[in-house]
């Protein structure tokens, strides 16, 4: 993309309809419009990565690097240890090293997706505190936490961007143990970022923008 | 009579020597790589191929289309050409083709003039730089992706005009550039 031409965004429905099962995301609207209003920048899709995040992300002239957090974490640790969730403090910096190897304020936007959900509470909060470090002044983060209600394990979503109004999240393998959050326990989470905007869908799904 | 001219009017576009659809030359079997070559690579275009009990440590360079069923220690340089990582092949290194498609698994970094695809089950660690990034479902990526733009060639201009345009690119280039490439359309200079 030329840096200097305006960021081109398709507009929702205008040319093609959407997929079944796709719903609109007022968090994506947000993130959406700091990436349109930004210059050619580093994005994270640390929910592994789908064609069409990768096509409306470098569409805007963005870099996108991407990692199933998920699975990095599956490789890196044992079931035991993320069930436990003992992990030790020099494993735990070398996954992160791994996982998200960007020097300080390099990036301008993360998308984190359920991923939270499903690491155990030390893997999440040091995943946390990474991207504070990671993300520059005024980023920001995407982060969805499943209904606390629901009784059955979830499983993890392959989500991938329709457009810039539209979601598509998919459940894929297993169930899986959650973390559970509560907004309350969202806002402590978040505790160094700037501000914790929440948006909940239909779905009773917590949709969070996070501004760094 | 009528009925049978007909017919063979009819069936005439069936033994058309029309290229294969799209579709049909995007499949891949793992085991049918003679079909798959014979549909796509006419009888000029016939790849090299590094075989699965193979093992190369060093860098490749060439131009003419690989397949890599085996295992690349090294650079692989094809910048003419196409690449194909079988779902047997393995590269442990950096990659530049014109195209790359990867069904096995590439440990390095990957440019492109045209076309990435990485096929469903590959496995690709390295950061990606091409027009046309494709990665498909259940393919895991780990890495930067950077698409290059690169503007539609304008067909509208009047021949002087591009002559006219094309006068300080050519006169840019080093008296004793290097041979054109077949495949690029020649320079136009003004005499």
């Amino acid at each position: 993309m030329n840096p200097g031409a305006a960021p081109t965004v398709r507009k929702a429905g205008a040319a093609r309809p959407l997929p079944e099962g796709a719903r609109r995301s007022h968090a994506l609207e947000h993130f959406t419009g700091v990436l349109t209003r930004s210059e050619p920048m580093q994005v994270l899709d640390l929910g592994g990565i789908q064609q069409g995040t990768l096509d409306f992300v470098t569409n805007l002239g963005h870099r996108l690097y991407a990692e199933d957090l998920l699975r990095a974490a599956g490789a890196a640790f044992t079931r035991e240890q993320l069930e436990s969730g003992s992990l030790e403090e020099r494993a735990v910096e070398e996954f992160l090293a791994q996982s998200i190897p960007f020097p300080n304020g390099a990036a301008g936007g993360a998308l984190m997706w359920d991923r939270f959900h499903f690491l155990p509470a030390p893997l999440a909060q040091a995943v946390a505190a990474r991207l504070y470090r990671v993300l520059r002044p005024g980023a920001a983060l995407l982060a969805i936490f499943h209904p606390e209600a629901a009784k059955a394990q979830p499983s993890a979503c392959v989500c991938r961007i329709v457009d810039e109004q539209h979601l598509l999240m998919t459940p894929r393998g297993e169930p899986r143990r959650t973390q559970p959050f509560t907004p309350r326990s969202i806002e402590r989470f978040f505790h160094q970022f700037q501000s914790v905007k929440f948006f909940m869908t239909r779905e009773s799904v917590q949709e969070v923008i996070v501004r760094r | 009579m009528w009925n049978r001219n007909k017919k063979e009017e009819d069936d005439t576009p069936m033994r058309s020597t029309a290229p294969a659809p799209e579709t049909m030359r995007d499949t891949y079997a793992a085991p049918a790589y003679p079909a798959r070559r014979s549909i796509e690579d006419a009888p000029t275009r016939a790849a090299a191929v590094i075989g699965k009990s193979v093992v190369v440590t060093g860098e490749i360079t060439g131009k003419e289309d690989l397949l890599v069923d085996g295992r690349v220690e090294g650079d692989i340089d094809l910048p003419e050409n196409r690449l194909t990582v079988g779902v047997g092949g393995h590269v442990e290194g950096g990659v530049k083709a014109r195209e790359i498609v990867v069904y096995g698994v590439v440990h390095g970094n990957m440019e492109a003039g045209e076309r990435v695809e990485i096929k469903k089950n590959a496995k690709v660690i390295g950061d990606l730089r091409a027009s046309r990034p494709v990665i498909e479902d259940e393919a895991y990526f780990k890495g930067n992706v950077e698409t290059i733009r690169v503007d539609p060639p304008k067909q509208a201009a009047r021949p002087a005009a591009v002559a006219a345009a094309a006068v300080p690119v050519a006169a840019a280039q080093p008296a004793a550039a290097p041979a054109a490439n077949p495949g690029t359309p020649p320079e136009i200079r003004r005499g």
